[in-house]
């Protein structure tokens, strides 16, 4: 983590809303959320590589609803 | 963090003294040689011992078939996941492996993120008999605290969680002082913890 890179991100209206939404949300910038987001994806994406599948699940009802992958 | 090692300090119970220990970010293949041919025969060596003498598993160390060979293999190249050794006079003391892509459960900061402790194990030779040690204390604590400053580098306030062996509960609760959110029924049972920012913060000020 020592040396970083700088990017010009362009982005609609409602992709920075929403980003800046995810900010507030979770307390932190949105450099942070963007890191976040993509810890996120690549993980999803390394284990839908290895055949695994993703799944959300209602707490309360216990219904699964598989998140597909393409 | 950077890739320099942090210089940290444990203490050696068998003179008093407070000594250096090296952090180092990352887990190196050193490391793991260290774990297989220092840790290994003194683990097999108790769990035997308490095998023969007929001690429950319940009661054996729990954190026993750990193999952080695996561990590693299983982060590598990963973003969010983070592995770190700590070492003092050429000998490997502990290791953890963190993991930055979970949310707080704490009601004050649900959804957050957190960093979230997957892994911690200090050497054998630092843990209580059935072991021989602790020749060294507080490993524990330095790696704890490197998770929290993880948290703050990240902006994540330093808030951190983890799911706690019966045998550590003790530590998380009563020296991190943690909140103790309960057990959870779809991780082993296991007892949850978490640190809010002002938990943290404490923990960082310490003396």
């Amino acid at each position: 983590m020592t040396s970083k890179r700088t990017m010009t991100l362009n982005l609609s209206d409602l992709e920075m809303d929403v980003l800046e939404t995810l900010a507030t949300r979770k307390d932190i910038s949105k450099t942070g959320v963007i890191r976040q987001a993509l810890r996120l994806l690549q993980m999803i994406d390394v284990r839908a590589e290895r055949g695994e599948k993703i799944y959300f699940e209602n707490e309360r009802t216990k219904d699964k609803a598989e998140l597909m992958l393409l | 963090m950077t890739d320099q090692p942090q210089t940290m300090h444990i203490k050696k119970n068998t003179t008093g003294a407070i000594i250096a220990a090296e952090v180092h970010q990352s887990i190196q293949d050193t490391d793991l040689l260290d774990w297989q041919k220092t840790w290994q025969p003194e683990v097999n060596e108790v769990i035997q011992k308490l095998g023969s003498q007929g001690v429950p598993s319940k009661n054996w160390p729990q954190s026993f078939h750990w193999n952080w060979i695996n561990k590693v293999r299983a982060t590598e190249g990963l973003l969010g996941q983070e592995t770190f050794s700590l070492r003092a006079e050429g000998q490997l003391q502990g290791l953890m492996h963190l993991d930055l892509t979970k949310s707080a459960r704490h009601a004050s900061q649900s959804g957050k993120p957190i960093v979230y402790v997957e892994y911690l194990e200090t050497a054998p030779w630092n843990r209580a008999p059935p072991f021989r040690g602790p020749l060294f204390s507080g490993i524990g604590s330095v790696l704890t605290a490197i998770a929290i400053n993880r948290s703050f580098e990240e902006e994540f306030k330093g808030r951190i969680g983890l799911h706690s062996l019966p045998q550590s509960e003790d530590f998380y609760r009563n020296t991190v002082k943690m909140t103790d959110l309960g057990n959870d029924l779809n991780y082993l049972n296991l007892r949850y913890f978490e640190t809010t920012p002002e938990q943290a913060i404490a923990f960082a000020e310490r003396k």
